[in-house]
């Protein structure tokens, strides 16, 4: 059991850094080639070392094996491995959307995509403290990336709003990719499944790459060398996300996804520190809370395994009236401060004609808004929990709701976004400038400091319930 | 149960995505701020009104560059003063740029000329007819002049001074002139430590503002190595960022100039004696 969980461990590791790899190989190769040729040409290369490293299939078990199962391989590899990602790659020019938003809706967005759509597959589907973490971890990932600079480019639905979201589309059509999947690894294994999903999106890749042959020829002989270190990311990738889904199901497999954000920032202050590249200032109070709500947040999502897996004996109590009203109070007020004052911000300009502007953004546009908002998620997900999830699981989403409000206090002046849609763009474009500078300032929001005491009380509530036996699912009164 | 929280999150979110859907609106500034092209305020008629955001671009502040009376009365005398020295009449040309100086001490070369006439040398004329007149200046483009003196598109001579055209070791490059700052890029001239100079010298409406952007502005950015030292009187900051800049910063009255030099080697905090020996020879 404990080696299991140790491979389990082992092999999220691995897909953290293969996502890692993937993300900054493509965004190398982006630039380069066509989008066909980028998002086909390295599923060869990852097809051959999944063969080499993995095993061949035997041929007589794809044989007798169900039809379905086969089909349902080979469409989740088409879907999850050329055409998510070739969907993102059509949106990508060499830097728009800018990196740390390509971050927030190809890794945390995804992987969140993967444990909500998860949710009405029955077979996999996660409990709903998993749920609530998924969205509490992209809220901590939102903080953390626009907080790599400042002022920050991060400002997703701004500036590049059609392009985000047709990758939020492409995250819908990795994570059913990775549910036909699991189901596959399931029924077929992995060393039979994972040759047949690389090899249908490879056919796929190669359909696509046939409008781009002339160019093909001049990008294999130029840039080789950038296909073959992205398809070796991708296999790497690719082998863990197989073993992990083989090993602990898609929901909690997103955990990789979900945490990688986390992984790219440790290896920008790498590069940082190293002074070659790599966003600067960092705003190291935003990078330390994002990072330790994702963090929190995802270890919820690791240890949340789906109610199907556990059986009946696990219900857990029905919670009662007061603790119930009282994580319902705390979510409508987190979600009222959504729309109460966050930060003032403060445009100025002077490149041109001199311009000014002071307006409040409201808690949906900052960070604090969103972390207050999946605190309260958090608890009502462990208070309304029923059937299943594992103690330990709910013990680490009340510790991740601790975690999203210490984060809202630390973040309380970090924006969501820098951009805006109605500043002129000669003000924008020279921020961070001697020319132009944008700043906010964090506001006491009643609202804010009423969902987060109210979310503290129901937390306070929830804890009764956990030192329970779980299987007394019995009534309970308060 | 779960049919509740489903109603519960469900009527919540949709009442959170409505209410910030309503018009919000925006402080923005708007109004005229007058300078001199000698780089005094004038005048400042600038309020803040509410509109909505979708309006708020409309709204900026214009700058308008005139010559003031002071200034103009400052540019009769100062040319006066160049007629009198090229007629020879250097006690006429004393007096008046005594006067000159006694008013504003840094007006163009009035006290250069002046220190020259009472150690008894002749000077020799400024033939420039502008404050700030130099051939590779340009305006920023920002201005728009209005009012009953002569409006000017060139750079105030309290700016331009920092700026020089000369400057041992180094070859000026073509200067950025606006209404409230100036810069110039300065290449080595030899063998140099640094790749390149950056001079900017930026025009505040109090001391006290031009301290506050050095402490502000200049050392969050070059906080590295920092030390304090004297350049020509001036209490001035040295600094670095840690990789490839460093910077002498000093506060001139209402001025803020800055010396920004790039390091070749990576090593910023060895240009200090370039960039001591460079804000040396500015006023």
């Amino acid at each position: 059991m404990k080696r299991a969980w140790m491979n389990g461990l082992g092999a999220l590791l691995v897909l953290v850094a293969g996502l890692g790899a993937v993300f900054v190989f493509s965004t190398v190769a982006a630039d380069e080639m066509p989008d066909a040729i980028t998002a086909g040409a390295p599923l060869f290369a990852a097809l051959v070392l999944t063969l080499l490293f993995g095993g061949m299939p035997r041929v007589e078990r794809i044989r007798s094996a169900d039809r379905r199962q086969v089909t349902f391989a080979v469409a989740g590899g088409i879907a999850a491995w050329w055409l998510a990602p070739l969907i993102v790659l059509a949106q990508r020019l060499s830097d728009a959307p800018p990196g740390a938003e390509v971050v927030f809706f190809t890794l945390a967005v995804w992987g969140a995509c993967l444990v909500l759509v998860a949710l009405a597959i029955r077979a996999e589907k996660p409990p709903l403290t998993a749920a609530a973490a998924a969205v509490a971890s992209v809220a901590g990932s939102a903080t953390l990336l626009a907080s790599w600079e400042r002022p920050s480019s991060f400002s997703p639905f701004i500036r590049y709003a059609e392009r985000e979201i047709w990758m939020v589309v492409a995250g819908v059509v990795f994570a059913l990719g990775m549910l036909a999947l699991v189901r596959a690894v399931r029924a077929l294994g992995v060393r039979e499944a994972a040759p047949l999903a690389l090899s249908g999106a490879a056919a796929a890749g190669l359909l696509g790459m046939l409008g781009s042959v002339g160019e093909l020829r001049f990008m294999a002989a130029q840039q080789w060398l950038s296909l073959l270190y992205l398809g070796i990311a991708i296999a790497i990738a690719f082998g863990a996300w197989m073993r992990l889904l083989s090993a602990v199901g898609a929901s909690r497999a997103a955990t990789g996804m979900l945490v990688a954000p986390v992984g790219l920032t440790l290896l920008t202050v790498v590069e940082r520190l190293t002074g070659i590249y790599g966003p600067d200032p960092f705003e190291w109070t935003g990078i330390v809370a994002g990072s330790a709500v994702v963090v929190a947040s995802s270890v919820v999502v690791w240890l949340a395994v789906p109610a199907t897996r556990l059986g009946s004996s696990h219900l857990e109590p029905v919670p009662g009236r007061l603790r119930m009203g009282l994580a319902s109070a705390a979510f409508v007020a987190s979600l009222a401060s959504l729309a109460s004052p966050g930060v003032q911000a403060t445009s100025e300009g002077h490149a041109t004609t001199p311009f000014s502007a002071t307006w409040i953004m409201v808690g949906a546009e900052t960070a604090t808004g969103w972390l207050v908002f999946s605190a309260a998620l958090l608890v009502l997900a462990v208070v309304a929990e029923r059937a299943s999830a594992a103690r330990a699981s709910r013990i680490a989403a009340l510790v991740a709701a601790v975690t999203s409000g210490i984060a809202a206090v630390l973040a309380a002046a970090t924006p969501l976004h820098t951009w805006t849609t109605w500043i002129p763009a000669d003000v924008q474009q020279t921020y961070g400038t001697e020319y132009a500078r944008f700043v906010t300032e964090a506001l006491v929001d009643p609202v804010r400091i009423v969902a987060l005491v109210l979310t503290a009380a129901a937390l306070v509530s929830a804890v009764p319930m956990l030192v329970r036996p779980a299987s007394q699912a019995t009534e309970e009164v308060d | 149960m779960k049919r509740y929280a489903a109603v519960l999150i469900a009527g919540s979110l949709a009442a959170a995505l409505l209410v910030p859907g309503c018009q919000r609106t925006v402080e923005v500034q708007t109004g005229t701020r007058t300078v001199c092209t000698a780089g005094e305020l004038v005048s400042e008629d600038i309020k803040t009104i509410e509109v909505p955001v979708k309006d708020a671009a409309n709204y900026r502040v214009k700058t308008v560059t005139i010559t003031c009376d002071t200034h103009s009365g400052l540019s009769k005398l100062y040319s006066e003063a160049q007629a009198a020295i090229a007629a020879g009449d250097l006690a006429a040309a004393k007096d008046k740029l005594a006067q000159v100086v006694a008013s504003n001490p840094t007006y163009r070369k009035a006290k250069q000329q002046l220190d020259e006439i009472n150690a008894g040398k002749k000077p020799t004329p400024d033939t420039g007819t502008d404050p700030g007149d130099d051939p590779g200046a340009n305006n920023g483009g920002s201005t728009t002049p209005t009012g009953s003196t002569t409006p000017t598109a060139t750079a105030p001579s309290a700016l331009t001074g920092w700026i020089p055209g000369t400057l041992s070791g180094w070859t000026a490059q073509k200067p950025t002139v606006d209404a409230l700052s100036v810069a110039r890029e300065y290449v080595p001239s030899g063998s140099s430590p640094a790749i390149n100079l950056v001079i900017v010298a930026e025009q505040f409406s109090s001391e006290a503002d031009a301290k506050k952007s050095i402490d502000q502005v200049v050392k969050a950015r070059y906080g590295k190595d920092a030390a304090n030292l004297t350049v020509n009187g001036h209490a001035a900051y040295f600094g670095t960022d840690g990789r490839s800049f460093a910077v002498i910063a000093f506060p001139a009255g209402k001025v803020m100039v800055a010396l920004e030099m790039a390091a070749k080697s990576g090593a910023p905090k060895a240009l200090r004696p370039q960039l001591e020996a460079a804000a040396k020879q500015l006023p």
